[in-house]
């Protein structure tokens, strides 16, 4: 076995390593002049809805200074068909993994974005984002455990492909959520999406996005994304987690993995640095070596052990 | 792939304050240098989170320039590394200024505020490959007007600022509309602040002419995975990063 190969439930990756939603294109066609997509445990692709979405007025973004941004894309994407029959292809080319993400309105949105690709077999995991904060009724599915798991049962009903569900962190307890989509026969947890936050400006005396918030990504996230990751793990140590927020290096990472994630993804650090993720595969490399691990998979959760032995380094 | 684009960590060879809060910082880059097409930017690494856009303003050997207003975190960053400091630099990126091949079609440049920026390199490359150019600035005051001796060197230059502290007093749409009342036949390159770009697309509307223009976007990864510098076209946004930042006025709806 490889140091950094990894099992979500029955699925094999290469590494942890995964680019999040809407932080590398449609599908990371942008990324590949920078390194082969490849080498990557997986891309998940940006959320796509049954049909089109051409996304929110500008501004869109505002940088949060010293502390990550805030956005309000509003899902902008070309549709589940169009990425079939467009991106899809040159992602195989590449023999790049590939997670779908999928987003809908309604359950019935959900139902028919998964029945256009069910039977496919080109994608190691579906999706389900459940938590997108930039649309009216975006956040019914993951702040209501009940909801939550009619969509997840629904898909897992049409679909042999794995389902991974991903949710907000604008919720009061977490694990509710993820006891709805554990209930459902989910095959893991995404974990987080962005946070709601909001931004004023001064001179004009109003929100800076045009739809007042947005979702708030980058480094101020990350310990909120690992108290999250920490508490569902707690409780379903049985249930693997993707985690997410504020990921910038194979430091973040490590942390995530001992706290309880399986894998990782990279989200806004690909804006700041379009090679993150690479640098993150071979910085796990590293610490698996000089902290003699013989699979990454080890660290996964090792921070809620009792009796931890601080690593020692060879010098 | 057509592909030349490139990360690097590039050392800043010296910074130039060329007027009150006008800077120019040129770092050694000789990749960014050999690649960079006229109306491309870089991102560039500047002391806060994201990394900020800044047109490519001149080349020099292995050396690239970029000209801008200090107005915040960024560029106040930007204005005090030292000699030998280096800062990330990613670029070239988006679609520049494109030439027509008709050397007797003059080239009309509308530039507002800092958008100046990415002409001097536009209009060099232009005069080398032999055509005719004119310039018209407009500026808020005496105090904003940059590159005036360089742009001179290139063709006719008009001034105009709103404040009237140097040349006429106006709006650098008003020296467009009598060149185009003269003249029609001319390829116009713009770039300037959006209340200006809107201006100047009437007009162009109005003279049933199409221009080529420069956005400036707020942009979040300049490079096509953020969705953040859209811009409406027909019924989509389109990424300005990627179709632009230099895009034909009949292509967007502003
Ligand atoms: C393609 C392109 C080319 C540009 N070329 C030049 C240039 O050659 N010279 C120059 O002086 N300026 C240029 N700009 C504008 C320049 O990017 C901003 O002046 C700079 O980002 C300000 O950063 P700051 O931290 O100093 O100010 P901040 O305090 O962060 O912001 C001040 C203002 O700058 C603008 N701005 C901030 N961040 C961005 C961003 N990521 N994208 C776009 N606008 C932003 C916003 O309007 C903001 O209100 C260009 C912008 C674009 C999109
Ligand atoms: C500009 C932008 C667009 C995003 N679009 C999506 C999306 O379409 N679907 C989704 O599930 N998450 C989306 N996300 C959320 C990210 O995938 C990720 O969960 C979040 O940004 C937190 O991670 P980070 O701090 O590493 O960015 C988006 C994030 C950003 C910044
Ligand atoms: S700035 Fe990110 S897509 Fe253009």
């Amino acid at each position: 076995m490889q140091l950094l190969e990894t099992k979500v439930g029955n699925t094999t990756f290469k590494n942890p390593v995964f680019l999040a939603s809407g932080t590398c294109g449609v599908a990371g066609r942008e990324l590949a002049p920078y390194f082969n997509l490849n080498e990557l445990g997986g891309i998940v692709t940006k959320s796509l809805s049954i049909k089109p979405r051409t996304g929110n007025p500008t501004p869109r973004v505002i940088e949060i200074p010293g502390c990550g941004m805030l956005n309000s894309i509003g899902l902008q994407n070309p549709g589940i068909e169009y990425f079939v029959k467009e991106e899809l292809p040159f992602l195989k080319e590449q023999n790049a993994t590939s997670v779908v993400n999928i987003v809908g309105e309604t359950l019935d949105d959900y139902i028919q974005a998964v029945d256009y690709i069910k039977n496919r077999n080109e994608f190691a995991a579906i999706e389900l984002n459940l938590s997108c904060p930039n649309v009216e009724s975006g956040l019914d599915f993951s702040q209501d455990p009940k909801k939550a798991f009619t969509v997840v049962s629904e898909i897992k009903k049409i679909t042999k492909i794995p389902v991974w569900a991903k949710l907000s962190p604008n919720v009061t307890d977490i694990t509710q959520i993820a006891k709805g989509c554990i209930d459902a026969g989910i095959d893991a947890l995404s974990l987080i999406n962005t946070v709601i936050g909001l931004a004023i400006n001064k001179w004009t005396k109003k929100p800076v996005l045009p739809r007042v918030s947005g979702g708030y990504s980058g480094p101020a996230i990350k310990p909120i994304a690992l108290r999250m990751v920490w508490e569902t793990y707690k409780k379903f140590p049985n249930t693997p987690i993707i985690g997410i927020g504020g990921i910038h290096n194979a430091d973040d990472a490590i942390e995530f993995l001992l706290c309880g994630a399986t894998c990782i993804q990279i989200g806004t650090a690909n804006f700041v640095n379009p090679k993150a993720s690479i640098e993150i595969i071979s910085g796990l490399e590293d610490y698996c070596r000089k902290t003699k691990l013989s699979s990454i998979t080890e660290l996964t959760g090792q921070a809620h052990l009792q009796n931890q032995k601080t690593v020692q380094l060879a010098h | 792939m057509n592909f030349k684009q490139f990360l690097i960590r590039a050392e800043l060879v010296k910074n130039e304050e060329i007027q009150k809060d006008y800077f120019v910082s040129w770092f050694h880059s000789p990749d960014i240098s050999k690649f960079t097409k006229p109306g491309q930017f870089v991102m560039m690494e500047s002391g806060q989170y994201l990394l900020r856009p800044f047109s490519i303003y001149e080349i020099e050997k292995e050396c690239a320039g970029f000209l801008y207003r200090v107005i915040g975190g960024g560029t106040g960053f930007l204005s005090r590394l030292r000699p030998n400091e280096r800062v990330l630099i990613h670029g070239p990126l988006g679609k520049g200024f494109n030439f027509s091949g008709n050397k007797s079609k003059p080239i009309l440049i509308v530039a507002g505020g800092i958008g100046i920026a990415t002409f001097p390199l536009v209009a060099r490359s232009a005069f080398e490959s032999g055509y005719k150019i004119k310039t018209l600035y407009g500026a808020r005051s005496n105090n904003d007007l940059v590159c005036i001796d360089q742009m001179k060197k290139y063709g006719d230059i008009e001034i105009i600022t709103d404040d009237g502290s140097s040349g006429q007093k106006g709006f650098v749409t008003e020296l467009l509309t009598n060149e185009l009342n003269k003249n029609k036949e001319q390829d116009i390159f713009v770039c300037g602040p959006t209340p200006m770009l809107k201006s100047v697309i009437k007009a162009c509307n109005e003279f049933n002419v199409t221009a080529q223009v420069s956005f400036e976007e707020y942009m979040a990864c300049g490079y096509g995975v953020c969705m953040s510098c859209v811009i409406k076209s027909g019924d989509k946004y389109v990424r300005t990063c990627i179709e632009g930042p230099v895009m034909r006025s009949n292509a967007i709806n502003f």
